[in-house]
């Protein structure tokens, strides 16, 4: 609360010595020397030509003398403006007052020049300025939860407040009210209270209540009388489609306008590598919510970020970010153990075709063919994955080798076939096999290819659940339909308990038909049946080449994965790893990597990622075998890639009322006041004067320039 | 103020009186050559004698040298009719009295000026045996003295200019249309005036009493702050023939008026040489032997250019 008074108010009356300039103008004129003047002619004619800039001339001289009166009068009259201090108010005893202070996204708003959080920042400064000796300030931001105690010098106070700083994660009022009430109980001997500086934002009071004594709780609301508005990107949808001859990435933002001003043509651009993938316009009403797709073609993989351009006030929900990882080219090395006579017989004939079609251009994978007696010689560091199609057996040399080769991280592929004979394989391929195998089956006797009638098929609802990378795709029916090929002879495997493997196919009979297991760093995966025309004919199906494009790339590491940031910023991260996993960095979106914490609970080893505050994408590189990892790191060479988000929740502008502000931190003594209310009415209120005549000397200075300047013209 | 017995008047009569001799007998004799032969000390050339001419004129040395008769002729000064046409409107009655200017009592008003002139020229004149006539005007003539040549003729004058009281009016086209039907043969009209009357009707006027071959001499007669405007003070500026009143800052509109008032000489100056007019500023801070000696210095010159020997 501010006014204007006059320390010297007689002296206002000064201010009639206006009527003094006008009066000596009239006198002047009614005073002027007559002159008879003969050429009077001339005389008019001259006057004519310069009347109207003598007449503005004359009248801007009078309002600049009349002024200049005028300010003489205000300035000797000392003009003061009266601030009502919003200090705080205060009993007998010393006051401990602990500030609460939102940081929250919603509070970088502004409300003038400067933003919601500055503006709390500065009168919490104030107040604590305003304490007296004895009385003891604490400060606490209300979304890292970070508090200093309660002090008793109020400059360390200030210092911290000055120290705060936004946020971009949600706010925990009650937790950061919880803990200020904790702080307040061994504040003996004082009269306290708790204020919050925050918008309101119902988000922002969460967290659990931990306790504390009831103490009054003072809630400053920054954002009275600040209108609503808000357009955020509330959710993201990355999506892999493969279109005819290249894959697509569809990028889907659901965009909702939280305000309460309708938003036109508003500019979602779809970012990646820094270059602008796709964009469009969406016109979002009041409380509107859209889902606008965009379409990436060929997308690279890496990160990317989904941008609005709306000058709304709160940026940080304007981004979304997501990642599109794999990609790379997989070269896979396919040992033919029954290549027949013909190329049409070789057991390999068709899954070469698949991996690498002549039509389909873009594979991403690189075969190449090998017979079991070159598999010996190879060198298997040249190839992420290795097929083995229905060779019966290998050296126990290169059987080692091949384990060497999925331990370090090779993707391992068998396909079965009628020269493989289960003892032979359970016993070389024992670590190895997902599953051990149990001999062959028909599905029914005298069964074949062409009586459709007496076959198995794949069982397709268990594709509806799966989350399987490999198979994800295939919860598109667009992507063609597993279930339509014929199975009528394939290998039985051990019974599921106690068994690694997880099935990721079965016949519509139960039988697993593709199974998965992890070994050492590498993957390994059995498809019970063969690969050609022999025992199925899912070859002739156009399913064929989707399903084994998308083992060989997920077995070697190039699969395709989406990441739309679906956790928030701001949450401790948890992320299995390994156990031969030592040690981890972590590089945040600033650039910034970071030592994060290993974790072992029960065998199972996890890494606890804390510094997650920035949305944006977390690079992580592990460290093996008690090796440290490295100070820095490229981001093509991170093992893991995390997205995080800003909290939808952060977005919504819903304010909360006193009562349910009091049920969440189970006191009912809240008071909510405005930003620019003293915090107590009835308490006691300091007023400060600021005088300000110098206004009105330098005012005359300056009307006594324009005066003289108009004299001289 | 007017009356035979007023003694101010007669004061200011003699006063007049000997101020024009006082210019007069400094300046040098002859404004103008007589249109004849007559007689004088001057000669002009030889004629053949004829019956009837003066014996007394032979040239008897010539007769002997050539025995033919002639006679001499000698150029004569003598018989040219002049006419003072003096400006006696309000305006004339006019002199700063301002700081820079000459004072109530310092200097004469434009209209003491033009009778001063008037009189010296009136008595230059008489003195060379000449007419001079008098003339008067306002809005219309007021007083008409015609031109005789005796010098007695000239207390006249002085009398008539003395007596002249300045009246609100001006009309100089009609006064000198009025002019010229009184006059029977070819005059030497000598205006004094500031001309501050329309100027398109009076130099119309003077143009048509030039085309009727009478010789036109103007003194314009200016007080120089007409000229140079140099009040310096909110004044409020009236005419002093006319109801316009007006309050103005002079110091605002000084530029203005100079640049108006110059143009308004430059154009009478234009119109008088365009007309074979004898133009003259008279300024009132100038002494009148000054203007009449330059006057008569520059006519001489004139004169001689046009093929007659200059005095």
């Amino acid at each position: 609360m501010s006014g204007l008074s006059f320390l010297h108010v007689g002296l206002l009356l000064g201010a009639l010595g206006v009527a003094a300039p006008i009066i000596i103008h009239f006198i002047f004129r009614r005073r002027a020397k007559v002159v008879g003047f003969p050429p009077m002619r001339f005389v008019l004619l001259s006057y004519k030509k310069v009347a109207r800039r003598l007449l503005l001339r004359e009248y801007l001289l009078l309002a600049a003398r009349c002024l200049m009166v005028l300010f003489l009068a205000l300035a000797l009259a000392a003009p003061v403006i009266s601030r009502v201090s919003r200090g705080l108010a205060r009993g007998e005893k010393p006051l401990a007052a602990v500030m609460i202070i939102d940081g929250s996204p919603s509070m970088w708003r502004k409300a003038g020049k400067a933003s919601l959080f500055e503006t709390a920042r500065e009168t919490a400064s104030d107040w604590i300025g305003s304490l007296a000796d004895g009385d003891r300030a604490g400060v606490i931001d209300a979304s890292r939860l970070t508090s200093i105690g309660l002090l008793k010098d109020p400059g360390d106070a200030i210092k911290a407040v000055g120290e705060l700083t936004p946020s971009y994660s949600t706010a925990r009022l009650v937790e950061a009210v919880s803990l200020a009430s904790s702080q307040l109980a061994g504040a003996e001997g004082h009269d306290r209270v708790v204020i919050v500086f925050t918008d309101l934002q119902a988000s922002s009071w969460t967290g659990a209540w931990t306790g504390g004594d009831s103490v009054p709780i003072r809630v400053v609301d920054m954002s009275e009388g600040l209108v609503p508005r808000n357009v955020s990107i509330d959710g993201l949808e990355v999506k892999r489609r493969s279109l005819a001859r290249e894959e697509a990435a569809i990028i889907t933002a659901k965009i909702k306008n939280h305000g309460e001003v309708d938003e036109r043509r508003t500019l979602v651009r779809v970012a990646m590598g820094g270059q602008t993938a796709a964009q469009g316009f969406v016109d979002l009403t009041a409380g509107d919510e859209v889902e606008k797709e965009q379409v990436i073609t060929d997308a690279p993989g890496g990160a990317g970020v989904v941008t609005i351009e709306v000058d709304d006030g709160m940026t940080a929900d304007n981004s979304a970010y997501f990642m599109l990882s794999g990609g790379q080219k997989v070269r896979a090395l396919l040992v033919d153990g029954d290549p027949g006579t013909g190329y049409l017989e070789s057991e390999t004939y068709f899954l070469e075709q698949a991996l690498d079609p002549r039509l389909y251009a873009k594979s991403r994978v690189q075969p190449a063919g090998a017979t079991p007696a070159e598999l010996n010689e190879a060198n298997l560091d040249d190839y992420q994955v290795l097929i083995l199609a229905n060779v019966e057996a290998v050296p126990p040399r290169t059987a080692a080798k091949i384990k060497a080769f999925v331990e370090k991280g090779g993707g391992l592929l068998f396909t079965l076939g009628d020269r493989v004979r289960e003892s032979t394989y359970n016993e070389i391929w024992k670590d190895l096999l997902p599953r051990e195998l149990r001999g062959v089956k028909l599905a029914y006797a005298g069964a074949t290819g062409a009586d459709e009638d007496k076959v198995m098929h794949l069982d397709s609802s268990i594709l509806a659940g799966s989350r399987h990378p490999a198979l994800a795709l295939f919860s598109d029916p667009g992507q063609g339909d597993l279930g339509l090929a014929g199975f009528w002879k394939y290998f039985l495997m051990q019974q599921e308990v106690g068994s690694e493997g997880e099935v990721l196919l079965r016949l519509t009979d139960g039988a697993p038909i593709l199974v998965e297991k992890k070994y050492g760093r590498g993957k390994v995966m059995l498809f019970a049946g063969t690969a050609d025309r022999a025992w199925n004919d899912l070859c002739v199906h156009p399913t064929y080449l989707p399903l084994f494009q998308q083992i060989v790339r997920y077995l070697g590491d190039a699969l395709v994965e989406e990441d739309s940031g679906k956790m928030a910023a701001g949450v401790v991260l948890k992320i299995p790893v390994a156990t031969d996993v030592t040690g981890a960095r972590v590089k945040g979106p600033d650039g910034a990597a970071r030592d994060a914490e290993l974790i072992e609970d029960a065998g199972r080893k996890s890494l606890r990622v804390v510094d997650t505050e920035l949305p944006g994408v977390y690079r992580v590189r592990f460290a093996r075998g008690g090796g440290r990892p490295p100070a820095s790191f490229d981001d093509e060479r991170a093992d893991a890639t995390i997205v995080l988000n800003l909290d939808p929740a952060e977005s919504d502008l819903t304010k909360l009322g006193k009562a349910e502000i009091e049920s969440r931190v189970k006191s009912g003594n809240v008071t909510v006041t405005a930003a620019d209310e003293p915090l107590e009415a009835s308490g006691q209120e300091s007023e400060e004067k600021v005088p300000f005549a110098w206004l009105f000397l330098y005012l005359m200075v300056g009307a006594l320039i324009i005066e003289r300047a108009l004299m001289k013209s | 103020m007017s009356g035979a017995a007023d003694p101010e008047l007669l004061q200011r009569i003699r006063a007049l009186e000997l101020k024009a001799r006082e210019v007069a007998d400094g300046l040098l004799l002859g404004i103008h050559h007589a249109p004849h032969r007559g007689r004088s000390l001057e000669f002009a050339e030889h004629k053949e004698y004829s019956p009837g001419d003066d014996l007394r004129r032979v040239d008897w040395k010539l007769f002997a040298k050539s025995d033919r008769y002639y006679v001499k002729e000698f150029e004569d000064d003598t018989n040219v009719t002049a006419v003072m046409a003096v400006d006696g409107s309000a305006s004339m009655d006019y002199k700063w009295e301002g700081p820079g200017g000459r004072g109530k009592n310092g200097g004469p008003t434009k209209l003491d000026l033009a009778r001063t002139l008037a009189g010296a020229l009136s008595y230059l004149l008489l003195s060379q045996s000449d007419s001079v006539g008098l003339m008067t005007m306002a809005g219309k003539i007021v007083d008409y003295l015609p031109p005789r040549a005796k010098l007695a003729h000239f207390h006249e004058i002085t009398a008539r200019l003395g007596g002249l009281e300045p009246e609100k009016e001006t009309n100089l086209a009609a006064c000198l249309a009025d002019l010229s039907t009184r006059l029977k043969e070819r005059a030497l009209i000598i205006i004094l005036s500031d001309l501050l009357d329309e100027p398109e009707p009076a130099m119309k006027a003077i143009r048509l009493m030039r085309s009727r071959r009478h010789e036109l001499v103007i003194f314009h007669v200016l007080d120089p702050s007409e000229i140079e405007f140099p009040f310096d003070r909110l004044s409020q500026f009236h005419d002093l023939e006319g109801p316009l009143k007006l309050l103005v800052d002079p110091r605002a509109i000084q530029k203005e008026y100079k640049k108006h008032f110059s143009g308004f000489l430059e154009s009478v100056k234009a119109e008088c040489a365009g007309a074979a007019i004898d133009y003259t500023l008279a300024r009132t801070d100038r002494e009148p032997a000054s203007i009449l000696s330059s006057w008569l210095m520059t006519r001489a010159a004139s004169m001689g250019s046009r093929g007659r020997p200059a005095r």
